[in-house]
């Protein structure tokens, strides 16, 4: 490839990133800017206001935020990984009726918007003493959150060769034996994707925190930061500090594990 | 060993549980709830039979976020799987910055939409990012979003920009999946860039048409966190998708039954559209 | 030997009175209220909360927002989980009063202000929050700007005067009236109907669709001047300029910096307006009329007011807090912060209105009238206001349509 040929395809590449990127570096140089800077939110900060960040995290409660996030975001994520492996061993092995009802019950599940159950589980779960917890909670991102999981986890499953379970029948295991001897130590680079996609998920959660987690101490990221937009009267430039703390986790697992990240989506794509 | 692999079937009774309790139920009362004239709330409420059906059809809203629904479904797909082939294509050969763009076009992904809805707010304000370039240019500043067409464009233009990177990955990966010798034999029989193109590339990329195109249109016709935070359904009515009208029927207009017929009215048509389209792939499969 | 065994039953009671009183945990009040956690209500319930934490052992009193307040107490409604006490804006009869503890027999009951009674009273006479204050509003002004413009707000009668006089602001360079508008604020819009409908619709005694609209015969095209006020103002160009976008913050930071005229809020406005700029002279005027056959008004109706869980657990306790509450220094410190008048009456009760004094003065002889939707309108409409506000303002929707839409939707929530 000349030098020539790739300027134009560099020059590209650049204005390309810049759109992508144009509300972040916004949102940054909100975020930078004190209250008093008027000046246009292309221009960088004269002065640096990092303030902003330190009331963003004192008001929002955002340390307690995180905490909760990632408690949250771990437990949904582990319990998501254990039950789709489970039950997608069944499902890979055998092609029954019943278990081709149940694949195709689990795939609609995916298409069920959050809004038509939001009132009768939220009844539900007050019901169920689960309102502001956090295992209540999870196990509503769990149960929304393990159909995608399912349904790779027996994809991945159907690639691998019956025979090594016949072999083990032979060498007397019984089926449970299998799948915990056999097939879950090979689950590992389906594992990782669904790590990713559920963590991303439920960490990006707003719908369900926002009926669910009503306390003020049980706040999720998303809440506060959704709490500082929607306060009429607030400081927009609190609130950029506080979007930038948000997105910044995730941004910087992204940049360094990128290659996990991208090949989650492929994987969750391309059967 | 068949009836081995069906002792195993204990293994998905948790899940099934879970959905059971979480899902089904809920669900099943949702659709009792659309029968009833409740306003989300109270105690007291009756049963009104098919009325808030009915209504369904009648209601000048509901044909128009059904509308602006088909809109933003169709719409960010479409022009999500132009932006994301091409840039798959232009990130097929090695360059410098390659690695970069791949990553930075596929960052906004990951970013919860409701920040990404305000972020864009920044930009699209009277004051804002947008205005401060089209008055530096001479031109006069705009109320962006106060228009239901612009208003409906520039949501259409976040959720296609936030989301291309999805489909670009899966183009990306399908391209890779091509075996250089199908290339190079259609250039040894003398085909031209497009015809190869044509011929080898969009046929092989078939089953990444499929997928990137269900996952996007799942997304765009459920699409909610960025209307929210961009027009909250306004201005009036106009930019509501039916999941936005959902919401503020129960919350703001405290018609909780009218709410629920139009939530079990949108879970069918989404369920509808996908399965028609899984027919149609099939079909477009089995005659090539 | 007898003393020992005294000694040791002493001993016992008194282990017994020690761990029954540590036994007793700290019972937990949780008071919901719709003010951000910036607004100095908020501010100023916290402090009454943590004054009372301190004085009283065995009670925690936590004072909370949400985010989308009204919708998470609808939710809560629904589930039957709600806080302890919570706040009301408007709607402890026709929305709240299902879930609210009746309060005819509290100690502080017969000291209720007269003039809001009615308003927080149901049917059949009970009434379900201790009100801290009561709006009494007009048209809030910037005093400054006014003077500029050469407008006596005391000469403006009715909205022909109220229009020339806009014309007269507009013409040094001002915005005359500051709306808000944008979708995250079409509150804003709303109030604006709450303000104007009743001089075309209540006020005028001799004329009115104050039964009607009550009893479901009212006549919708008779909303159509309400709506063509708005439009009006937007065509002649006597709103902010960003009047689809402009947001609820902007209206009191441009009222403080002397470029806005006119704001259709209540007084806390010119509170929020004061904390910019404690310079600036505000005030107030009562709402124009729509005729000369009709007199100028003034909006009442609830501001604070907090009511307490029926079905509560710590409800005793609750309304404990509420009787805290209802001491004359705590309902003055309220009142003051919004401007206004207290709810309860009686010796030591007196809000501080400084420099709004001569304008409340004014109003004697003035009659007042409710928030239009939380009065007349079923309960769900105050939405159909917003947005049809917002359609008409950006042109989305004709004056024909918007008049339809609050038609079909007064039916259907009737």
């Amino acid at each position: 490839m000349t030098r020539r040929a790739s300027l134009p395809r560099g020059v590209a590449a650049i204005v390309i990133c810049a759109i992508q990127l144009v509300p972040l570096y916004i949102t940054l140089t909100v975020a930078l800017k004190p209250q008093t800077d008027l000046s246009s939110y292309w221009a960088l900060p004269v002065r640096a206001a990092w303030s902003n960040f330190a009331r963003a995290v004192e008001s929002g409660g955002l340390i307690r935020a995180f905490a909760n996030t990632a408690a949250i975001t771990a437990a949904s994520t582990a319990l998501v990984v254990l039950l789709a492996a489970m039950a997608a061993y069944p499902l890979a092995r055998s092609g029954s009726r019943l278990n081709k009802t149940v694949s195709s019950f689990v795939l609609s599940i995916m298409m069920v918007p959050a809004l038509s159950l939001l009132v009768p589980l939220y009844v539900l779960l007050v019901r169920m003493r689960a309102v502001s917890t956090y295992w209540g909670i999870t196990l509503v991102h769990v149960a929304f959150n393990l159909p995608l999981a399912i349904f790779l986890f027996t994809n991945f499953i159907k690639t691998i060769p019956r025979e090594l379970d016949e072999a083990a029948v032979i060498d007397g295991s019984s089926i449970y034996g299998i799948y915990y001897r056999i097939i879950l130590p090979l689950l590992k680079p389906v594992t990782v994707t669904v790590i990713i996609l559920t963590s991303v998920a439920v960490w990006n959660d707003f719908q369900y925190s926002l009926y669910f987690l009503q306390r003020p101490s049980m706040r999720v990221v998303t809440l506060s930061i959704s709490s500082f937009f929607a306060t009429s009267g607030s400081d927009p430039h609190v609130a950029a500090a506080g979007a930038i703390l948000a997105i910044l986790p995730v941004t910087l697992l992204y940049v360094f594990l990128q290659r996990y990240f991208v090949k989650g989506m492929v994987d969750s794509a391309l059967k | 060993m068949e009836a081995l692999y069906k002792k195993a079937n204990i293994l998905y009774i948790p899940a099934l549980a879970l959905f059971a309790l979480f899902v089904a139920y809920p669900f099943v009362d949702g659709i009792r709830i659309a029968f009833t004239n409740w306003n989300g709330f109270s105690r007291r409420f009756s049963y009104v039979g098919l009325r808030n059906f009915v209504r369904l059809f009648k209601d000048e809203n509901v044909r128009a976020s059904f509308w602006n629904t088909l809109l933003y479904g169709f719409g960010s797909t479409f022009f999500q799987q132009v932006l994301g082939l091409s840039l798959a294509l232009f990130l097929d050969k090695k360059f410098p910055g390659r690695g970069i763009t791949r990553t930075v076009v596929y960052l906004p992904v990951l970013i919860s939409a409701v920040i990404m809805g305000y972020m864009w707010y920044y930009l699209l304000q009277y004051d804002g990012a947008l205005n401060d370039i089209v008055a530096l240019a001479g031109g006069e500043k705009r109320l962006w979003l106060s228009s239901a067409a612009s208003a409906k464009s520039f949501i259409l233009g976040v959720n296609t920009l936030q989301y291309c990177g999805i489909s670009m990955v899966i183009y990306m990966a399908g391209l890779q999946n091509i075996a250089p010798m199908y290339y190079e034999a259609a250039r040894i029989e003398g085909a031209g860039e497009w015809q190869v193109f044509r011929r080898v590339t969009v046929p092989l990329l078939y089953p990444a048409f499929v997928t990137s195109i269900t996952i996007n249109l799942i997304g765009g016709l459920k699409l909610f966190d960025i209307i929210k935070a961009l027009t909250g359904g306004g201005p009036g009515y106009t930019t509501n998708s039916l999941a936005t009208l959902i919401h503020s029927s129960y919350f703001a207009s405290q018609m909780a039954g009218f709410a629920a017929a139009n939530g079990l009215a949108l879970f069918v048509l989404i369920l509808a559209i996908t399965l028609s389209l899984q027919a149609i792939f099939r079909k477009i499969e089995v005659q090539s | 030997m007898r003393r020992s065994i005294a000694g040791l039953v002493i001993a016992l009671v008194a282990l017994g009175a020690t761990t029954a009183a540590s036994a007793q945990a700290t019972k937990r009040l949780t008071v919901a209220v719709n003010f951000s956690m910036t607004d100095s209500t908020f501010v100023a319930l916290q402090g009454l909360a943590a004054a009372y934490n301190r004085q009283t052992s065995g009670v925690s009193v936590e004072v909370v927002t949400y985010p989308r307040y009204e919708e998470a107490m609808k939710t809560k409604m629904a589930a039957n989980d709600l806080p302890d006490l919570w706040t009301t804006h408007g709607w402890s009869v026709a929305r709240y009063s299902e879930y609210l503890e009746p309060l005819n027999r509290q100690p502080w009951a017969s000291l209720v202000n007269p003039t809001i009674k009615g308003v927080i009273t149901d049917k059949a006479g009970k009434f379900f929050v201790l009100p801290f204050d009561m709006e009494v509003a007009g048209v809030a002004f910037n005093r400054g700007v006014l003077d500029q413009a050469r407008v006596d707000p005391a000469a403006i009668k009715t909205w022909d005067d109220f229009k020339a006089a806009c014309a007269r602001v507009k013409a040094i360079g001002k915005i005359p009236v500051h709306i808000g508008g944008s979708a995250q604020d079409d509150w804003t819009v709303g109030n604006f109907y709450d303000w104007t409908a009743p001089s075309f619709l209540i006020t005028n005694d001799r004329g009115n669709a104050r039964k009607t609209l009550k009893d479901g015969s009212f006549d919708w095209k008779l909303w159509a001047p309400v709506a063509r006020l708005l439009v009006d103002f937007r065509d002649a160009g006597y709103l902010n300029p960003d009047y689809t976008q402009g947001t609820w913050a902007d209206v009191s930071k441009k009222l403080a910096s002397g470029d806005v005229a006119f704001a259709f809020f209540g007084n806390y406005v010119i509170g929020e307006a004061k904390k910019q700029n404690p310079a600036g002279e505000y005030g107030f005027m009562p709402v124009p009329a729509a005729s000369t056959a009709d007199s100028p008004t003034v909006i009442t109706g609830e501001r604070v007011a907090l009511g307490v869980w029926r079905d509560g657990k710590n409800k005793k306790e609750a309304l404990k807090f509420l009787a805290f509450c209802a001491r004359p220094e705590n309902v003055s410190a309220i009142a003051t912060i919004n401007g206004n008048p207290t709810g309860l009456v009686g010796a030591g009760y007196a809000s501080d209105l400084g420099d709004l004094t001569p304008y409340f003065d004014r109003l004697k002889g003035i009659r007042g009238f409710p928030y239009f939707d939380r009065e007349y309108l079923p309960s769900g409409m105050w939405d159909s206001l917003c947005k049809t506000g917002t359609g008409l303002l950006a042109n989305t929707m004709t004056i024909d349509q918007a008049v339809s839409k609050m038609k079909s939707d007064y039916e259907s929530l009737r």
